[in-house]
């Protein structure tokens, strides 16, 4: 039988429809949602099989229908709130950094949220600087929130089945880029826990830790890297918190070096904390500094080739490694 | 243009309240789309820039 292969927005699709599905509390809402299937047509057909009542489009007012997803969850629902551009995440911090992270804390355990946010990341689209951001680094810092941040089809759907059943608000991000990337996804049931990186690629001379958008970058790079005579190991922690800081230390504790790859904001960022972690973990049997590459700390530029020099590159993550591999 | 549209209701209301009549509206609506085609085709005709600007304007 040959491998059935899907994209990643289908796999989206169909973690959802499986869901709501499975329990009727699972409903969705957001901006364009319903007929429209989102302007990349990830949720077409879900309206039909499921009406108006669970798939729900919202007026243009995120942190209005934020909120309502928060009170629903609190109440019994399993809301999936849709936020059709990350960077618009900007206005359900309130609803979603002092409601719906605080809220179980608060109430000593006797509440809990079991939402999901969707929301993209990623540039590369020529949208500009509003609609181009990574901004998965700032959920990740709030104590409460989880944060998903899947980079194939067949990971996207098991870690949303996971994130929709998780009591927790949960914050999934999907990089824009890779909703028409294809890859196996069987057919049944199954879900992926959060927390568990995933090698991506197996090596022995460096470890490129990549994030969302990046892995396909990083496993790129990693073929580049091949042909030069350096075995890379990509790793994805697939979930930013919780972070399997273990997989990450024992790839570094292995090949002695790292590179981390993520498409946020260098500063301040993803690539920050991991690089941290592995630092601190494998410090004794690191051969040299762990190196980070994050999108350029700029505004993402509409202009394609300015827009082109802000993201990671295959190329840029080969040679950094041929410089920590001393083959540069 | 829809019956909603703040333009077109706004011409609407300035020539019923006798504050402007059709041909300076005709005006206003060619200067602004002579205006648009310029930019448009400006921006079509420009160079793409230099990758070493990519850290202009970011601080004033």
């Amino acid at each position: 039988m040959t491998e059935r292969e899907i994209t990643f927005a289908e796999a989206i699709r169909e973690a959802l429809a499986e869901a709501m599905r499975r329990d009727p509390a699972v409903f969705i809402m957001g901006e364009d949602v319903a007929e429209a299937g989102t302007p990349f047509k990830v949720l077409s057909g879900l309206v039909e099989e499921f009406g108006t009542e669970r798939v729900m489009d919202t007026p243009i007012s995120e942190a209005g229908f934020t909120g309502l997803g928060v009170c629903a969850a609190m109440t019994g629902m399993r809301p999936v709130v849709d936020i059709m551009f990350g960077d618009f995440i900007t206005l359900t911090m309130d609803q979603m950094v002092n409601q719906a992270a605080k809220v179980h804390y608060m109430s000593g355990g006797k509440l809990k949220v079991p939402m999901v946010m969707r929301t993209t990341l990623g540039a590369s689209r020529r949208s500009a600087a509003q609609h181009s951001q990574s901004l998965h680094a700032w959920f990740s810092h709030v104590p409460g929130l989880k944060v998903v941040i899947p980079s194939t089809p067949y990971d996207a759907k098991g870690l949303l089945k996971s994130a929709i059943r998780d009591d927790n608000p949960v914050v999934f991000f999907e990089g824009k880029l890779m909703y028409r990337l294809k890859g196996h996804v069987p057919a049944g049931d199954y879900t992926i826990p959060l927390g568990v990186a995933d090698i991506k690629r197996a090596g022995s001379d460096i470890t490129i830790v990549a994030t969302s958008s990046m892995v396909q970058v990083a496993l790129g790079a990693a073929k580049m890297l091949d042909a030069v005579g350096i075995s890379a190991e990509v790793i994805d922690p697939r979930t930013t918190f919780p972070l399997d800081k273990q997989t990450l230390i024992e790839s570094a504790k292995k090949t002695s070096r790292a590179i981390v790859v993520d498409e946020g904001y260098e500063r301040h960022g993803v690539t920050a904390e991991i690089a941290s972690v592995i630092a601190d973990g494998a410090f004794y049997y690191l051969d040299a500094p762990v190196k980070r590459i994050g999108a350029m700390d700029m505004p993402v530029p509409f202009s394609p080739p300015l827009e082109d020099a802000t993201v990671p590159t295959e190329q840029g993550v080969c040679e950094m490694a041929k410089t920590l591999c001393g083959r540069a | 243009m829809t019956q909603r549209d703040p333009i077109a209701r706004l011409s609407e209301w300035l020539l019923g309240a006798r504050l402007t009549d059709q041909s300076v509206l005709d005006r206003i609506h060619a200067d602004v789309k002579d205006e648009i085609v310029r930019g448009v085709q400006f921006a079509l005709d420009a160079k793409f820039p230099d990758v070493s600007e990519v850290t202009q304007h970011v601080y004033a």
